[in-house]
């Protein structure tokens, strides 16, 4: 019974994710807050080994696609690193929010 | 140290050589307001400016490796002299000019002559080498107009 509450404990530990925030940023926030755009970026790393951050590039890419013909404004910039498996795997995320506004009302 | 250890400390420097060299660390993310409307004039451009940093905990380690116990004290001295001046929240190692990314609204510019800068993505990283690294601001951004 130990042995198997001991074994479950390790396992439930070992999975469990800590996050811890980097960086936010956040530019004005337009009056027009009814279509939300959103997108993420990120990238596991093992052992600390990250050769480049180009992973990152794309979501201004992903803004745009989200809203076609406008504007994106508010946008909120959150940087995260999520520790998983005694700290030698951890994800870097970076996700990227804000408002999708029209051409006329910006 | 017995010859086991030698060989595996011998293995981790051979691999720490090879692979260390290219491993970029983010600081930091920060995206600004975006025109998405379709613009034919509207282009990608790219900048980077760059200072070489040092790190004095590797670098004192290193010249440890190579000197008597002497200057190795005096070596600690330095460092600890160095760290009392070295203080408050960084991104990356200590470089000898903090002013490179100043120029980074004027690089804009110049890529970007009479034109609007939209869809600024700011980047702080860092690339680590063995002692030295390079600490990098990246703007990636897209110019409509001229």
């Amino acid at each position: 019974m130990n042995k198997k509450f001991v074994f479950a404990f390790l396992i439930a530990f070992n999975l469990s994710a800590c996050a811890s925030l980097r960086s936010v940023s956040l530019t004005s926030i337009p009056a027009d807050r009814k279509k939300q755009v959103e997108a993420r970026a990120s990238r596991i790393i093992i052992f600390g080994l990250n050769f480049d951050n180009d992973y990152v590039e794309r979501l201004v890419d992903d803004l745009k696609y989200q809203c076609p013909s406008g504007k994106v404004a508010g946008v909120l910039t959150k940087d995260e690193v999520i520790d998983y498996f005694l700290m030698i795997v951890h994800k870097r995320q970076v996700t990227a929010k804000g408002f999708c506004v029209d051409q006329d009302k910006t | 140290m017995n010859s086991t250890q030698k060989i595996y400390s011998k293995f981790l420097l051979s691999i720490s050589i090879f692979v260390l060299p290219s491993c970029a660390q983010l600081h930091h993310v920060a995206i600004s307001d975006i025109d998405a409307r379709k613009n034919e004039s509207s282009r990608p451009i790219e900048i980077k400016v760059s200072e070489l940093g040092i790190d004095f905990k590797e670098a004192s380690s290193a010249a440890k490796l190579l000197t008597n116990k002497r200057t190795q004290q005096q070596i600690d001295t330095v460092q600890e002299i160095i760290s009392l001046f070295q203080m408050g929240p960084t991104t990356g190692n200590r470089v000898f000019t903090e002013g490179y990314a100043y120029k980074v609204p004027l690089l804009l510019q110049e890529k970007c002559p009479g034109g609007r800068v939209t869809g600024i993505t700011s980047i702080r990283e860092t690339r680590k080498y063995p002692v030295l690294s390079g600490e990098i601001v990246k703007i990636k951004a897209f110019c409509i107009g001229k």
